[in-house]
């Protein structure tokens, strides 16, 4: 299969002029997203999602790397054609009415006048916005513009999509229908790149996802992968770095916070595992068969990186 | 096409932006109180009528070059909506190009808008008196609408002088604007029209005796970098015509070349730093 974007070793920092420190918000980042997927793009709060998008629209320019975009270089007038982008929070000229603001971006795209007003006509109704696009924006609620920022990512007819976030701030009713128009585009071939915190959401649409944090990508594959498998989840207590290294044996992606071991293995290990826990004095809290959600394997992918979640220091900021 | 789109889009804007509006009908207004003005003698009322409506033109005009040049850009680059157009098959040129021709036919229309209207007052403050002639078989009333006609060309000539002159102040504060903050600009714009309206100043201290020397190049420097608003100035003559001014069209026409280029040096030089700029 072809890959739809593809980025080698994408670099980009950032210069606080406060701390004079640079951040590093993406760092060598490699990733490729086959076409005609639904690529779950994930991390917590700072990892460098919006900054990588950022740098695949070509709003921001990377400090190394390269990336490709159906075969094009990112950020080429060409590939934005055929592209579209849905800022997280997006916002646009609130002078405009919904009718309007939909117009002129189908100008940019040098849509003639005729069909151009079919088309938005059309994808007003299709986000829910037909009865108010003679509204000015300034009069729109948040679900509304999010819903304007859906319409106009796909005035073009777009072959990719770069959503951030796309369901923020919408109502239960709103956020199914995104998601069915979400899995629509890919009913009909288009290869859409979401970035989103909804991982049940993401569960449920996505064909593959990456998860980011710090800048890197800590993990990436197919979604059937990485959930694959019925498994059986150990917890014990007090166990020591060198029982966590026999553990790992069975156990790669075992981990420890403080002595507390957290283990997940096949049923048909259960026994082995439990036997060189106690054998190395530790204490068999749990044994729970478990079926992996992507929420589990986020967490345990961050907290295996044994990095801190975000660079934000929220504890800095609440000690004071 | 695109440049176009953007321009027409900055046109739209700025008709439903209140605060130019404003400065429209403040315009419209101070140009208007002027029919209540004490009828002098002719000569004095038409003096007093040229300077104070090309004045008020002049005055609101300023404020309407640089709210846009400052706000255009950052406003979208500040608010985000930069997001939405930049990653749409817009070229980084044709974005900034676009904004200026907006601002410049924004301005074209204000400034031809309060003309109108000054023209207009002007034409009933001074006009009655000849055509009262007229209506009299007064000879001398013919006369009086010959100069009144020439009068109206001269000062159509000094609004074309005014917008040439706002153009190129909106020229600067766009430069200005894709690398500098709003507040920062308001200030830098407006000091650099201070000084390039005294550019006979700096240009006569440059060559002056008694300047000092090391102060001389500074002068220099200023006369030919800042822009020379003051070239704009064909006011005096205007409102003297009596005085001789040798081949005033000619003057005009280099003075507005002189701006064009200008003009044309500030976009193409905010169009190349724009071009590498993060939004
Ligand atoms: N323009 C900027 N200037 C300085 N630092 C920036 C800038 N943009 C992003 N950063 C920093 O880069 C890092 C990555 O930010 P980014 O917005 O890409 O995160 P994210 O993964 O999208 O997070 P979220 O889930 O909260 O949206 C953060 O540390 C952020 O503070
Ligand atoms: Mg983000």
């Amino acid at each position: 299969m072809e890959n739809a974007i593809e980025i080698r070793d994408l670099t980009k920092s950032f210069h606080n002029v406060l701390t004079k420190e640079d951040v590093v918000a993406v760092d060598h980042l490699t990733l490729d997203v086959p076409e005609g997927q639904i690529f779950g793009f994930l991390g917590p709060n700072g990892a460098g999602k919006t900054t990588t998008i950022k740098m695949l629209l070509g709003l921001i320019f990377p400090d190394s790397g390269a990336a490709h975009i159906l075969g094009q270089p990112a950020g080429d007038i060409d590939v934005k054609r055929k592209i579209s982008y849905l800022p997280e929070t997006p916002y646009f000229y609130e002078h405009m009415t919904g009718f309007e603001v939909l117009d002129f971006y189908g100008t940019l795209f040098g849509i003639p006048a005729q069909k151009r007003k079919a088309r938005v006509s059309e994808l007003l109704e299709q986000v829910g916005l037909a009865s108010n696009m003679h509204k000015r924006l300034r009069f729109y609620s948040k679900g509304m513009l999010q819903r304007i920022g859906l319409a106009q990512a796909l005035v073009n007819d777009p072959r990719v999509l770069f959503l951030d976030e796309p369901t923020s701030g919408l109502d239960p009713i709103a956020h199914l229908e995104i998601r069915d128009l979400i899995l629509r585009l890919r009913e009909e071939g288009r290869t859409v790149f979401l970035s989103s915190h909804q991982l049940s959401d993401v569960e449920m649409v996505c064909d593959r996802v990456s998860i980011m944090n710090r800048g890197k990508v800590l993990k990436v594959g197919a979604l059937k992968d990485l959930l694959a498998g019925q498994t059986t989840e150990v917890r014990a207590e007090k166990v020591s770095d060198a029982a966590l290294a026999k553990v790992k044996e069975i156990a790669p992606d075992a981990f420890l916070v403080e002595d507390a071991l957290s283990a997940r293995v096949e049923p048909d290990q259960v026994n082995r595992l439990v036997d060189v826990v106690v054998q190395n004095g530790g204490h068999i809290v749990a044994v729970t068969p478990s079926q992996r959600t992507l929420e589990d394997i986020f967490i345990e992918t961050i907290q295996q990186a044994g990095m801190p979640v975000a660079d934000l220091s929220l504890e800095g900021s609440l000690s004071q | 096409m695109t440049t176009w789109v953007i321009a027409k889009n900055t046109l739209g804007e700025a008709m439903r932006r209140k605060i130019l509006n404003v400065f429209l009908i403040l315009a419209l207004g101070s140009v208007i109180i002027s029919l209540t003005f004490p009828f002098l003698d002719f000569r004095q009322q038409v003096t007093i009528l040229k300077s104070f409506g090309l004045g008020m033109v002049q005055f609101w005009g300023i404020f309407i070059a640089i709210i846009m040049g400052i706000t255009l850009i950052p406003s979208d680059v500040d608010q985000r909506t930069i997001y939405t157009i930049l990653s749409k098959p817009v070229k980084r040129y044709e974005y900034v190009v676009g904004r200026f021709l907006g601002a410049a036919i924004t301005l074209g229309l204000n400034i031809f808008l309060m003309g109108a209207a000054f023209l207009l007052v002007f034409a009933v403050k001074t006009n009655a008196p000849a055509f009262t002639a007229l209506g009299n078989y007064d000879f001398r009333g013919f006369l009086g609408l010959w100069q009144w006609s020439s009068e109206i060309s001269g000062l159509m000539g000094g609004i074309a002088m005014v917008y040439m002159k706002l153009l190129l102040l909106a020229a600067v504060a766009i430069f200005f604007s894709v690398f500098m903050s709003m507040t920062v600009n308001f200030f830098l714009s407006s000091a650099v029209f201070i000084i390039g309206n005294l550019s006979s100043v700096t240009e006569s201290m440059a060559s002056s005796p008694n300047t000092a020397a090391v102060l001389k190049p500074l002068y220099k420097a200023f006369h030919v970098l800042v822009p020379n608003f003051g070239n704009y100035d064909i006011q005096n003559p205007l409102i003297h015509p009596d005085v001789p001014q040798a081949d005033i069209g000619m003057y005009m026409l280099k003075a507005a070349l002189y701006g064009l280029a200008y003009t044309i040096i500030l976009v193409v030089l905010g169009v190349l730093v724009f071009q590498r700029k993060e939004v």
